[in-house]
Parts: C-alpha cells; structure tokens; sequence
C-alpha cells in the first residue's frame, strides 16, 4: 500500500471507511473538465478493512472526458453482512501508454471526484465523497 | 491527555444503529524535520447520552492501514461522539510526534434491517498537513 501511495502526485480523495450491503456497488466518477489541454493518468483503488487492495484501476483521462469505477458488494466477501471499505483516488505519474499525458501539469488539479453508494437497481443511495473545483480552472502548463 | 478530537452529535433510529469507523491512513508518513509518529496511534473513542452518561467506548491502537470499528445505539436516541488522539511517544523519545498520526472517522447509520447504511459522517480525528499547517 505504501508504494502506490509514494507515486501519487496529487491526492484527489481519500475517503473514510464504510459498508456495502447486499446488491450495492461502490462508485467512484472522476471528472475532467473540459478546455485543459493535456490528459491526466489517475488511480482508483478499493481496500477493505484490512486495507487489502480489492479493485486497483489506473486511467488516463482527455479533456471533458468522465470515467466511472465501481466496487460490489461481493468483492468484498459474499457473506459478510456489511463489510466496510475505503478507497484512494489520486493523479500518478504517466506511464507512457497515452499522447500528451503530463500528469505533473497544473491543469491535473482541475479533476473532480464524486463517489455515492447506489443499490441493486442503480438508485443512488449514499453520497460518500464529493470534491469540487472552487479555483479557477488551471493552466495547462 | 488527548492533543486532537473530534465531536459530532448523532440522532440513531429505533431501527437503526451507529457505527464509527477510525482508518490510520495513508498521508502521514513523516516530516521534514525527520520526526516520525510513533509506532501505534492511539485513539480513544467514547459516546455518551444526552444525560451524559458514557454508553460506548473504545481505545484503539492503530499501525498504517489499520481500521477499527466501535457500534453503538442499537435501539436509537441522541448521542454525542467524542475520539481522541492520545499521546503515546515514549517520554524519552526525540523523534516521536503524534500529530503525524493520520486518523480519518467515518460515522454510519445503518438500517438494522437491511444494513444498509443510511447517513454517513466524515472527519478527521487528526488530519497532520492540515493541522500543522493552522499551527
């Protein structure tokens, strides 16, 4: 755990610990807006209580583009009744897979994150985490 | 003696009851004058009624990534949550501080039919760039 967090550049969210119950998801939307003008790589990552990784995913977001992550409740034990977890969402360094990625630029710090519970029908049923963007957006150099 | 707390009042449901999560998150892995926090972080966690009498407790000794978990108010009513970050550098220490402790609280109320949790609170029991940086 201590390595992944060592190559975050930018912490966009790091949330507290809560529960799943049976047929919910977990789901964390990363939101760049557009009019930036390079992309930015981020990592979503799920832990459970023991702050095991449960669900790791690593992106690479353009301008205007929105990427949704999701864990269930089944991923963290079928039957536990109410296991709890956490997650981290932050900018990391470009891995090279992606055209004009500069994770390192200022404009990175223009990503929002949103993150709510929904239940089996996909109704929303808890917020979890919410940040906005209160500053101008950023320069992209 | 505690050196950071949080306190929230909560209103549990009949059918409903609290949890409060504490994660030793990542975030606080030292400084740049070579202090480091100590080996646990230790966090006392208490509820009380409105009368102000004590119905939970809890002290839990945190290494990074740990979570703990204290439930409480199964039955409903009004609460009032208190944790705190106790001190535990050893007294002889040079390099020991607490406030490098990274304490997040989450507080659920949870549907005691269902599980799911219902109304979630977040804070910080100790939060170290952001309180160094008040300082």
């Amino acid at each position: 755990m201590l390595g992944l967090f060592q190559a975050i550049q930018l912490i966009l969210a790091i949330s507290g610990l809560t529960g799943l119950t049976l047929g919910q998801n977990a789901n964390v939307f990363v939101d760049y807006p557009p009019g930036m003008g390079v992309q930015c790589q981020v990592a979503v990552d799920f832990f459970d209580a023991n702050s095991k990784t449960i669900e790791t995913n690593t992106f690479t977001l353009a301008p205007g583009q929105t990427k949704k992550v999701s864990l269930s409740k089944n991923q963290l034990g079928i039957f536990a009744p109410h296991p709890l977890f956490w997650f981290f969402a932050g900018v990391t360094a470009c891995d090279g897979s992606a055209a004009n990625c500069q994770s390192e630029s200022g404009a990175c710090e223009s990503l929002t994150l949103t993150a709510y519970d929904t239940d089996a029908v996909g109704n929303v049923v808890l917020l979890l985490n919410s940040t906005s963007r209160t500053a101008a957006p950023a320069s992209a150099d | 003696m505690p050196i950071f707390a949080l306190a929230l009042l909560l209103t549990i449901g009949p059918a409903q009851y609290g949890n409060i999560n504490l994660l030793y998150a990542p975030g606080g892995f030292g400084s740049l004058d070579g202090t480091v926090p100590p080996a646990t972080c230790e966090v006392v966690v208490d509820v009380f009624n409105t009368s102000g009498k004590q119905v939970a407790t809890g002290t839990f000794n945190l290494t990074l990534g740990q979570t703990g978990t204290l439930t409480f108010g199964r039955g409903g009513g009004v609460f009032t949550q208190q944790a705190m970050l106790v001190n535990n550098c050893p007294a002889d220490s040079m390099n020991c501080d607490p406030t490098l402790c990274n304490i997040s609280e989450s507080i659920e109320t949870v549907n005691s039919l269902t599980l799911q949790t219902q109304v979630l609170q977040t804070g910080f029991v100790s939060r170290p760039f952001i309180d160094q940086l008040s300082n």
